[in-house]
Order: C-alpha cells, then sequence, then structure tokens
C-alpha cells in the first residue's frame, strides 16, 4: 500500500513528463470521488505534494490539483491533514482567492469552505480580505465567480472575534454586504451571506446599531419574506418603506433554508425590549401573518411561529427586558427540543 | 488780551453788540454781487445725488447702470486690466463677491464671481473658489441647479474641494437626485466621517425609497384602473349594447352636470349617467346614477315627487307622462315605464350616444307631444 502511494508521488513529481503527471492526477481525482478512494489517497505525503502542485505553471495540473483538495477537504480525515499545516496551507489558499487571475479561485473557495466548516482555525485567517473581494463582483478575470465565498463567511463568522470584525462600524463593511440578501445569481452565495448575517445577529450589544437608520437591516431581512399580497393603505403606511405596495410579481425567497435564518435574524434582534417594540412597530407581523399561511417548509414554518410568538405577546407578559436572560431547566429544554423535533417531522 | 480788571459788559451793552455785529453781516452779504450757485446738488434731487455718490451710496450700481464718474474711476483702479494682472483682478471680483455674499447680496455676490470668471486667469484654485462661492451663492438663493453645476465645475478644478463636495451632496438632496447624492456623500465620508453628512445621507436613502415606493404605489393604481376599466368595457361589449363608439375615452358624459359620473359597474351591474329631456319647456333632467335594473318609474317618482319649477301646469306626474328613445333610424319609439332601462339600451334600433342614455319625455296626449311626434314622422 506504502508502495503505491510512493509510486503515485514519484509520478506526479516528474516534472520531465507532464503527460503522466496529468493521467495519474485524473486517475488519483477520480479516486477521490468516492469514499473508499479517499480513504485510501488521504496520506500526508501525497496530500503535500499536490498541495505543491496548486502553483504549478500547467493550467490542467493546477486545476486537477485543486480538484482532487476539494474532494478530499469535504472528507474529515482529509480535512484533518490539510490542516496539519493550517497557517501555510489556508495562505495558499487565500493568495489564490485574492488573486484577480487565478484559474484555480472557486476550487480554493470550496476548500476553504470545507476548511472552516469546524470552529477551528477561523480566527487565523483575515476576514477583511474576504470581504474586500466578497462585494465585488467579478473580481476575477478568469471567469471564477467566487460564489463559494459565502460559506467561507458563514463559516468564518461561527467566530465572535470574526462577527466582530464584520460588524466593525469603522470599516463599514457590514453595509456593503447586506445587498447580497437580494443576491439572485446564486443561491451559495445569497445563502452564505444570510448566514453570516444571522450569525453577526447574535451580537447583542451591535442590536441597536443595526436597526437604526444607518443599516436599518430589518427591511432588508423582511423583503426576500414579502411576497406579493395587497395590504391596504393604513397597513402599507405602517411597514418600511422597502415592504411597501410591492409589485404583483414579487416573490419569496425561494430556498426554505435562507427563509429560515433569515427568520431566526429577525428573533435575534427581538432580544432586548426596545428592540422587539421597534420590530413591532414596523409591523413585522403581517409580512410573517402572510408567510406563514404561504410557507410548506416545516422547519420555516417553526421559525416563523417561534418568531410570531415573541412578536404577539405583550411586553408585561414577556415580563424582561433581555429575553436570553430566562434560565430554562434542562429538562425542559431537553423537552422542547423535542416538540420541535416532533413538529418537524409531523407534516 | 483783556484786562481782568476790566468790568463785564451789561446785559444792555451786549444785546446792542450783537444787534451791531449783525448788522454789519448783513450789510456785507447784501453788498456782494449776486450769483447763483450752481455747482451743487439741485434741492429737488439732493438724495438722488447723494445715493449716486460713492462715498454715501446705500447700495451698488446695477449692472449695466451709468456710473458717477467719480465711481468710474475708483472702478478703473480696481478693476482695471492695465493696472492690474488677471489674478489679481479675478481675486478682486472674488473679494467684490464675498463682500456682497457676507450682506447677503447674493445676485450681486453672483455677478462679481462671473466676472471673475470672465477673466479666465489661468490659476485653477482661484477659479475653484469662484465657482465655488458662486456655488454657495446660487445655493441661498435656492437655485440648486446652477448650485449644483457650480460645484461640480469646481470639483473639476479641484477634485478634493470639500465645500464643493458637500453642496453638490446638499443641491442633490434638494434636487431629488438621491443616487448621486449618497455618491457624494461616500466621498465625503470616505475622507472623513462627520455625523451631519451621515445624516444627510441617511436622508437620501430614505428620499430615494420613498421614490421608489411611491412609484410603486403609482403602478399599483394604475393597473387597478386597467383592470377595472378592461372589465367595465367588457362588461358593456358582452351585454349586447350598440354603442357609437366602443372606446372608454368616448364614454364620457360631455354634459358637466353627468362629467362625474361615468358609466361604471356596481357588482356586475352596469350604472349609468341618464338624460331625461322635456322639448316642450326645452329643459333637461340629469339622472347620475340610472343602474340598468332600475326601471323607469323609479326614477319618474323621484324626478316628479314635488313639481319642478319650469311645470306651471303642474302637468307633469308620473302617471300622466310618456317616455320615448330616438332610435338608429331616428324614429321615435316609446319606453314603458316598467321596463329597465337594461332592457331598453338592449333594444336593437338604440344606439347609446357619448356613454350617456338619454330620452324624451312629454305629457300623455298632450298637445307637445303630437307636434312633435307628426313633426318626426
Amino acid at each position: 500500500m506504502e508502495n503505491v502511494i510512493k509510486d503515485l508521488i514519484t509520478l506526479i513529481s516528474n516534472d520531465s513528463r507532464p503527460d503522466l503527471r496529468i493521467l495519474t492526477l485524473n486517475n488519483i481525482l477520480s479516486f477521490s470521488g468516492t469514499t473508499d478512494g479517499l480513504k485510501l489517497i488521504t496520506q500526508q505525503d501525497l496530500i503535500d505534494k499536490i498541495i505543491t502542485l496548486l502553483s504549478n505553471k500547467e493550467r490542467a495540473i493546477k486545476k486537477t490539483s485543486a480538484l482532487i483538495l476539494v474532494n478530499i477537504s469535504a472528507y474529515p480525515d482529509g480535512s484533518r491533514s490539510l490542516l496539519t499545516n493550517a497557517d501555510a496551507f489556508t495562505k495558499i489558499l487565500i493568495e489564490s482567492i485574492l488573486d484577480p487571475n487565478s484559474e484555480i479561485a472557486d476550487s480554493s473557495c470550496m476548500i476553504l469552505s470545507n476548511l472552516t466548516r469546524t470552529s477551528e482555525h477561523l480566527e487565523e485567517i483575515d476576514v477583511r480580505q474576504i470581504l474586500t473581494v466578497f462585494v465585488k463582483t467579478n473580481y476575477n478575470t478568469k471567469g471564477q465567480n467566487l460564489y463559494y465565498l459565502g460559506p467561507v463567511l458563514s463559516n468564518l463568522s461561527q467566530s465572535s472575534v470574526v462577527r466582530k470584525q464584520i460588524l466593525d462600524k469603522s470599516e463599514n463593511m457590514f453595509m456593503k454586504i447586506l445587498p447580497f440578501v437580494e443576491f439572485k445569481d446564486s443561491v451559495v452565495k445569497r445563502g452564505g451571506v444570510v448566514g453570516a448575517i444571522r450569525n453577526c445577529c447574535f451580537e447583542t450589544e451591535y442590536h441597536d446599531w443595526l436597526l437604526n437608520a444607518d443599516i436599518d437591516i430589518l427591511p432588508r431581512l423582511l423583503l426576500p419574506l414579502a411576497g406579493n399580497e395587497e395590504f391596504d393603505d393604513v397597513e402599507n403606511d405602517k411597514l418600511p418603506l422597502d415592504l411597501q405596495y410591492l409589485p404583483s410579481d414579487k416573490e419569496r425567497e425561494s430556498d426554505p433554508d435562507i427563509r429560515c435564518m433569515l427568520l431566526e435574524a429577525i428573533t435575534q434582534l427581538c432580544t432586548l425590549r426596545r428592540n422587539r417594540k421597534l420590530i413591532r412597530d414596523q409591523n413585522t407581523y403581517i409580512i410573517l401573518r402572510e408567510l406563514h399561511k404561504w410557507e410548506k417548509d416545516r422547519k420555516a414554518l417553526l421559525a416563523c411561529e417561534n418568531l410570531v410568538d415573541i412578536l404577539i405577546r405583550t411586553e408585561e407578559e414577556i415580563g424582561r427586558d433581555n429575553l436570553q436572560d430566562t434560565d430554562i431547566p434542562e429538562d425542559l429544554v431537553t423537552k422542547f427540543e423535542q416538540m420541535d423535533r416532533d413538529f418537524l417531522h409531523d407534516s | 488780551m483783556e484786562n481782568s480788571d476790566k468790568s463785564p459788559i451789561t446785559n444792555e451793552q451786549r444785546l446792542a453788540l450783537a444787534a451791531k455785529l449783525d448788522k454789519e453781516l448783513d450789510d456785507f452779504i447784501d453788498s456782494l454781487e449776486k450769483r447763483p450757485y450752481t455747482e451743487g446738488w439741485p434741492e429737488d434731487r439732493w438724495q438722488e445725488e447723494m445715493e449716486k455718490h460713492p462715498f454715501f451710496m446705500k447700495k451698488l450700481p446695477e449692472a449695466g447702470e451709468e456710473l458717477n464718474p467719480l465711481m468710474e474711476g475708483l472702478q478703473q483702479l480696481k478693476y482695471d486690466p492695465n493696472e492690474n494682472t488677471p489674478e489679481e483682478l479675478a481675486n478682486a471680483y472674488k473679494e467684490d463677491g464675498n463682500f456682497n455674499f457676507k450682506h447677503k447680496n447674493y445676485r450681486l455676490a453672483i455677478i462679481a464671481y462671473t466676472e471673475g470668471l470672465k477673466i479666465k486667469c489661468g490659476n485653477p484654485n482661484i477659479d475653484a473658489t469662484l465657482l465655488n462661492n458662486r456655488s454657495a451663492a446660487n445655493y441661498f438663493l435656492k437655485n440648486y441647479r446652477s448650485a449644483l453645476i457650480d460645484s461640480e465645475w469646481a470639483l473639476k478644478y479641484k477634485p478634493d474641494y470639500d465645500k464643493a463636495l458637500i453642496r453638490a451632496a446638499y443641491c442633490c438632496f434638494e434636487i431629488k437626485q438621491y443616487e448621486k447624492a449618497i455618491h457624494y456623500c461616500d466621498i465625503i465620508l470616505k475622507k472623513n466621517f462627520d455625523t451631519q453628512t451621515t445624516e444627510l445621507r441617511c436622508k437620501c436613502v430614505r428620499g430615494r425609497k420613498e421614490l421608489e415606493r411611491n412609484a410603486r404605489k403609482q403602478k399599483k393604481v394604475d393597473e387597478e384602473k386597467t383592470t377595472k376599466e378592461v372589465a367595465l368595457l367588457g362588461r358593456i361589449l358582452n351585454s349586447g349594447i350598440n354603442l357609437d363608439s366602443a372606446k372608454l375615452e368616448n364614454l364620457k358624459p360631455q354634459v358637466p352636470e353627468l362629467a362625474d359620473h361615468m358609466v361604471h359597474l356596481n357588482e356586475d351591474k352596469l350604472v349609468w349617467p341618464v338624460i331625461f329631456t322635456y322639448p316642450e319647456y326645452r329643459v333637461m333632467d340629469f339622472i347620475q346614477e340610472f343602474q340598468d335594473d332600475d326601471c323607469f318609474y323609479m326614477h319618474l317618482e323621484r324626478i316628479f315627487e314635488v313639481a319642478a319649477d319650469w311645470d306651471i301646469d303642474k302637468k307633469y306626474v308620473v302617471k300622466d307622462v310618456q317616455v320615448y328613445f330616438e332610435g338608429r333610424d331616428n324614429q321615435i319609439y316609446p319606453v314603458h315605464a316598467d321596463q329597465t332601462l337594461g332592457a331598453v339600451l338592449m333594444n336593437r334600433g338604440y344606439v347609446l350616444k357619448a356613454g350617456t342614455p338619454s330620452f324624451i319625455i312629454f305629457v300623455r296626449n298632450s298637445v307637445a307631444e303630437s307636434s312633435f311626434l307628426k313633426h318626426r314622422s
């Protein structure tokens, strides 16, 4: 077995025979498509060698190597091997993403999104660099669309440190990523950014800022949840301007997971009393009411009901400022979780 | 020197001396040659003259006004191209403009800045300042478009001119060019963060959203109107009524009394504006809403409940009147008071003109009726 790996390494190291190299790499690529194959090729020496090929002059070699690493990174053991030298490897990936002429930028984004799924090494990556590229469309000149920066961003925002960098008021990056909530070209990128925004909403001390006139996040989160339902003038006037008199061809966000995350984000923003009031005052309820009539996805339906539960209760009933101050006994948590699971499976 | 010990003169002496001196002065003046004073300002126009004098004038001469020679001389010192370099001249006009600006004489300030620009002094800083200042004057006069043009022109000379950038942003806001205003705000905010610009930017974002909202609302209103109109026209055409024109705009009543009561739908019933004419007295009644399943009886009853002023003999009562319509062939056809409007309109011989059904009413078997019918046949 070890010999096979050694042979493979020798074959792909041979500078004088590019034909053999490509042939071998293509073979490894087809191996990497199956779990058994992945087990076989997840060997540190081989992986290290393939990583070096990412900077090869030959386009085909570079691309095939990148694709192999995408597959390896999707596999937990492979991901672990790739991260043995995390610093150096993520540096290579980031360089490739930041290079407007890179031909393997998309693969690099995918590898990075696979590697950042776990909550390790998140803070070692400079999210500001990712953000500057993220907000530019057509950044890459070689047709790489970098949509997978969405999931990367979402993964990185699992870390509170990263979230605070995204929310940095002086950099103003948060304002620039917000419009991608409506990004029609790619559900991957859109989902990524909504995930990141949802995660950012866990930073309670930023809620006032997020909801004020400067960022005005609520209409951004509500608009994808709104359909083409008609409201009378009184109801319309109570809504944020962006949600008033929506056209008859207005469509809701098509992806149920994204709808779910949008609802979860608004739910997080309901943590403090003053913000609950603000969210109620903007007639959020009628958007949710119409969404609830329309929604078929059980998970999104549950998320919608959870939010409505908070909004329809009066502050006297809620009886406290910060919703997160509630201590819920362990047995009740288990019970509630079971109720949610039952709800999801009961269709 | 007077002697201190000299006794003071008495009052009588003093008065006598004064009278003597006055007399001597009068005599002297009288002895002078009589010659009129011609060089001074005439008594009736002295105020006007005083205002022309550069030392006393209260307002600056308007452009094109004839100048006092003294003023002209002073101006030449300040504005003569032979005495000054182009930069000095442009600066002189700038100072002039600034002076007027400070005194809120914005129009005069604009004239001065314009003169300064005409010199084309070649110094981009001076030209940028002149343009920026003219922009400010225009802004205070609420000439926001001119102010915007000037500030943008100033920015061409001096791209990082903060005052011009800020004014450009405010001008764009005033003329509702929110997109551009936001663009300028972003340039300013990139250089340094200030709350006023942030507030302006917020206002612009809100303004833009309002414009978008209003456009969406208007579109909805228009769509709704079109849908209603299509439904109405379809309903009329389907009912088999003969129209003189199948266009909606030709269904608008021509008489002012009914102008606001064009045919419309109530549920699925057509509601028409209707004219009753009484040829005997050359008068008419206007019925604003005559639903197509109402029969004539209903409306006649209401109209003749109280006798009209013109009905001197009080002959027009429901049981005695006869309704007619004029058909396609110009013949006169009787209408029974029990018939509904819809039934009459569907009559093959009926042509509905100008969206307003009209009917002729006589007292049955009256002289007027028979002469009318005879005349028609």
